[in-house]
């Protein structure tokens, strides 16, 4: 995609929330054995999760982040104009749109506008870029991201590629109109052609492979992991090489677009794929790692929360008393990549917020 | 491509003159190379070389596959792909990949 430029629109706050439930990836010994155990870990950075338990949404921890994000804000419920939901991990299977329970959950008024977006590790960047637009474009004052996914329930305890990796989080963006604040500049981009690199085949009675009675049947693969086609299944090679292709040159281009040098970043805020990932990006764009948050050793890869999760857990102090150079970039599932360079900040982080599975929503 | 005197010399059937051509060009560091796999295999100096078959390496698992993208793409320069990776049987066969551009 071209570079899109975004005048007068400022974040006004970010928020999140995990599931309180906090889990070693050492309490998987029993699986693998306590030396996979640290070998995978040494190489993904992964040393703790927040999972989520059974009945417990993405939405019911971008709710909590929102409710939060709203009361800090002072913003009254009825002056958000749009809930825009990115997840892949809706509340139900086809339908209602998640967005249209989290209107009502919220309070928010009948006049405003909710969809779901359904993307992944890029989905944070989309849902800013959206909602950007949709203030520059469109005229409109206020609106929410919300961005979670529970992804740590699509994987299948025995393989070892994914396992270990999801952990839960949801979130919430404030995103408002300001006259004064400086253009934010996005790039966004797509390769469809990796769709099965990333992907639960099946699991759905209408849908492209069909729920049958053997779908959900685990079997062992050459590399002895068992995964059924209602797991997730992730080719990790593919991601990596796809990501070493395409996040170097996306970087380079929002950074010329914005016109800022590549030491003018405060953060790089990546998308926590894995650690041996994002220290790659890092050597071979020159970026020292200091500059380069990391939440995925206490949360793991939190998919479309990764992003404000790592912003309001390890740039919550600085984000919240300055103004900060970001460069925010999420790439995987689609594959689907954006980057957006944004001056934000001050603004308003309140710590991650724990959630107990009580508060989950009792519809 | 191939320079002109290797041309000729294979348009005139001479082989060892082409053969000796073909050596002039710049090689590829195999010591180096091998010193970079068995770091990246984290195996003994000395245990590994190009005629070492990778279903013989208990490490060449799903990390050190991965890990040899990263290396071709750091120390390398080459993107090299998953499908390409997957075909190699040997030592020798992934320093081809990473000589390949």
């Amino acid at each position: 995609m071209a570079i899109a430029k975004v005048p007068g629109v400022r974040i006004a706050g970010i928020a999140s929330a995990v599931p309180a439930t906090r889990v070693p990836v050492t309490a998987a010994a029993e699986i693998f054995g306590a030396d996979m155990i640290q070998k995978i870990s040494q190489n993904t950075g992964i040393e703790y999760r927040h999972l989520t338990s059974p009945g417990m949404c993405s939405s019911d921890l971008c709710f909590v982040a929102a409710k939060r994000l709203l009361e800090e804000l002072r913003w009254e419920p009825a002056s958000v104009e749009a809930l825009i939901f990115v997840t892949q991990t809706p509340d139900f299977p086809h339908i209602p749109a998640t967005a249209c329970t989290l209107q009502m959950r919220l309070g928010l008024s009948s006049s405003c506008a909710a969809f779901d977006v359904t993307l992944g590790c890029s989905g944070h960047v989309y849902g800013l870029w959206l909602a950007m637009s949709l203030i520059a474009g469109s005229g409109l004052s206020r609106v929410l991201v919300l961005a979670g996914d529970v992804a740590s329930v699509l994987s299948s305890p025995a393989d070892r590629a994914v396992s270990l990796l999801f952990g839960d989080a949801g979130s919430a963006t404030a995103i408002e109109k300001d006259v004064t604040a400086s253009p934010c500049v996005f790039s966004m981009g797509t390769d469809g052609s990796g769709w099965k690199n990333l992907i639960i085949p099946s699991g759905m009675q209408y849908a492209r492979y069909p729920r049958d009675a053997t779908t959900c049947i685990r079997r062992t693969d050459e590399d002895n992991n068992q995964r059924s086609a209602e797991d997730l299944f992730m080719d990790g090679a593919e991601v990596f090489a796809f990501t070493i292709r395409e996040v170097p040159p996306l970087v380079k281009k929002v950074l010329n677009a914005a016109g800022w040098a590549l030491d003018e970043v405060d953060a790089f805020v990546f998308h926590q794929a894995n650690k041996f990932m994002l220290t790659h990006l890092a050597k071979t764009m020159k970026v020292p790692l200091n500059k380069i948050p990391l939440s995925l050793q206490e949360y793991g890869n939190t998919s479309s929360a990764s992003i404000p999760l790592t912003i309001t857990t390890q740039l919550r102090e600085e984000i919240s008393s300055q103004s900060l150079r970001l460069l925010l970039v999420g790439f995987g599932v689609g594959f689907s990549w954006g980057a957006c360079a944004i001056q934000c900040g001050p603004l308003v982080a309140p710590p991650v917020v724990l959630v107990d599975k009580s508060e989950a929503w009792p519809c | 491509m191939e320079s002109t005197t290797a041309n000729l010399c294979a348009e005139l059937g001479w082989p060892f003159l082409l053969a000796s051509q073909t050596e002039r060009r710049p090689k590829m560091n195999e010591q180096e190379f091998i010193a970079n796999m068995e770091e990246l295999l984290e195996t003994d100096s000395g245990s590994i070389s190009l005629a070492t078959q990778l279903e013989s390496l208990s490490q060449w698992d799903s990390l050190a596959f991965v890990s040899f993208l990263a290396m071709a793409d750091s120390k390398y320069g080459v993107r090299v792909t998953p499908t390409d990776l997957r075909q190699s049987k040997s030592i020798g066969d992934l320093m081809k990949l990473v000589e390949k551009r």
